[in-house]
């Protein structure tokens, strides 16, 4: 067993586990339609790491084409951005801090590109995630949970992650290693920071509402560190990754527990 | 083996238009269902055939990667036909999906059965279990995902791309389990016979689920 099969039996398992304990949530009623979006979601998830899987051990020399696991990981996205809007249906008003958000997930997409050459799938995947990172900055917004502060070191470390990873392109082996590097601690930075905030809303501050939507972000943010990560900086972003779901499952119970 | 698909659509078609004049209420929605299912998979085969040839993928990596995309699209838009223009109940969405989903495996089969032939009881009886079932799976957890969404009024974007893509990932998952001879050919065989029961579950748990 290779390690991405390794990785696939852990993700599936997760998924699993965290399927098991949603659909016990259904019983509840209570934020009946986030917690079904949500339990979507994770369903969609749980097929999609299998699919991988099977593929994986089928075939594991042959690069895979576009199949339907590309639209289910866009599926997953689009759910989890409906799971948050059922908490919050004025999330859908517009904020001006969107925009850069956008531009954000836009130039993750170029990048993908430039790193795959796989345009169908990076474009599809980027429209899901840039909507799903602008439901989450709206609703952000709406329960206050960034500070102005917080915002502009958000912003400044996007910034410098899309310039280190455009300028890799264009310099040498050495430089662009470094560069490689200094993106993934900023994308680590960024990660830890997101999931210890949202850790600290749910259980010091007993502020649901905040703790869910940064546990939200903290899988976005998730998605992006391991889309643009590689080798021993990917198994660090897919085991917080993997952290991520419980803690927007410990949210969402939170949010029905609270009514 | 060459066959014919049209000729024997057309074959199987004609009877049931006919049968159309002489049925009224669910039984001619469930006949025309049936026959729009097995026009779907015909078309389907057409669509997979074209987009395969176009991406240069063999016919076994066309079923795996291309067919249940379009195949699972194609049904849900005659769905979403027979929803946007009848907009029918709950029951007789469901209806719609399982004669949608067993037209479109039937016609599936009797090609399949004509190509390969049909002298191994065992081997026919698997492909009944498990393509026959798949497809009816497929279109009824589609529909139960559509009557979830309808009654929360959460009929947006979202929710049909998330029901869609299960039901394809569900139908490409099967394809690929039988691709290949030994253990996940056989839980490929399993699986649509397994989610048929848990369906079947929550289908019958979905009016008090849904309740409130």
């Amino acid at each position: 067993m290779h390690s991405e099969q390794i990785i696939n039996l852990i993700m599936a398992c997760v998924f699993f586990l965290v399927l098991i304990h949603a659909i016990k949530l259904l019983q509840s009623k209570k934020h009946f339609l986030t917690v079904v979006f949500f339990v979507f979601a994770i369903s969609c998830g749980l097929l999609s790491t299998l699919y991988w899987g099977v593929y994986d051990f089928l075939r594991p020399e042959d690069r895979m084409p576009f199949a339907a696991n590309e639209l289910c990981e866009c599926a997953v996205f689009l759910l989890y951005a409906s799971s948050l809007r059922a908490v919050f249906p004025k999330s859908a008003s517009f904020e001006k801090k969107i925009i850069p958000v956008a531009l954000f997930a836009a130039a993750n997409v170029v990048l993908w590109i430039a790193w795959s050459g796989e345009w169908v799938q990076d474009i599809l995947t980027g429209l899901s995630l840039g909507w799903f990172l602008c439901v989450i900055t709206s609703c952000l917004c709406l329960t206050g949970a960034l500070s102005a502060a917080e915002w502009v070191g958000a912003g400044t470390i996007s910034f410098l992650l899309i310039l280190g990873q455009s300028l890799t392109f264009f310099t040498p082996e050495l430089i662009s290693g470094a560069l490689d590097k200094g993106c993934s601690a900023l994308l680590l930075a960024g990660m830890l920071w997101l999931v210890l905030k949202a850790v600290w809303a749910l259980k010091k501050e007993k502020q649901v509402q905040k703790g869910l939507c940064l546990s939200y972000a903290s899988s976005a943010w998730g998605a992006v560190f391991m889309y643009m990560s590689g080798g021993i900086a990917y198994l660090i972003a897919f085991t917080l990754a993997v952290s991520c779901y419980f803690l927007m499952l410990w949210a969402i119970k939170e949010e029905v527990a609270e009514g | 083996m060459t066959i014919f698909a049209e000729n024997i659509f057309l074959c199987i078609a004609v009877p049931m238009v006919v049968s159309l004049f002489f049925t009224h209420g669910d039984v001619r929605r469930y006949v025309a269902a049936f026959f729009l299912g097995m026009g779907v998979c015909l078309i389907a085969a057409y669509v997979s055939g074209f987009l395969g040839m176009v991406a240069g993928m063999e016919a076994n990596d066309t079923s795996i990667f291309i067919s249940p995309m379009v195949e699972e699209m194609l049904k849900f838009l005659t769905l979403l036909f027979f929803m946007v223009l009848f907009m029918p109940g709950d029951q007789v969405l469901t209806m719609l999906a399982v004669s949608i989903g067993t037209g479109f495996a039937t016609f599936e089969n009797s090609c399949h059965i004509l190509t390969t032939g049909a002298g191994s009881l065992p081997y026919i009886l698997i492909r009944g279990f498990s393509v026959g079932i798949m497809h009816v799976v497929s279109m009824l957890a589609l529909a139960i995902w559509l009557i979830i969404a309808k009654r929360l009024k959460a009929f947006t974007f979202s929710a049909v791309v998330g029901g869609l893509s299960l039901a394809m990932i569900f139908h490409a998952l099967y394809n690929l389990l039988v691709s290949e001879p030994g253990i996940t050919m056989q839980i490929g065989y399993l699986m649509p016979s397994l989610a048929a029961v848990l369906l079947y579950l929550l289908h019958r748990k979905l009016p008090s689920l849904l309740e409130n």
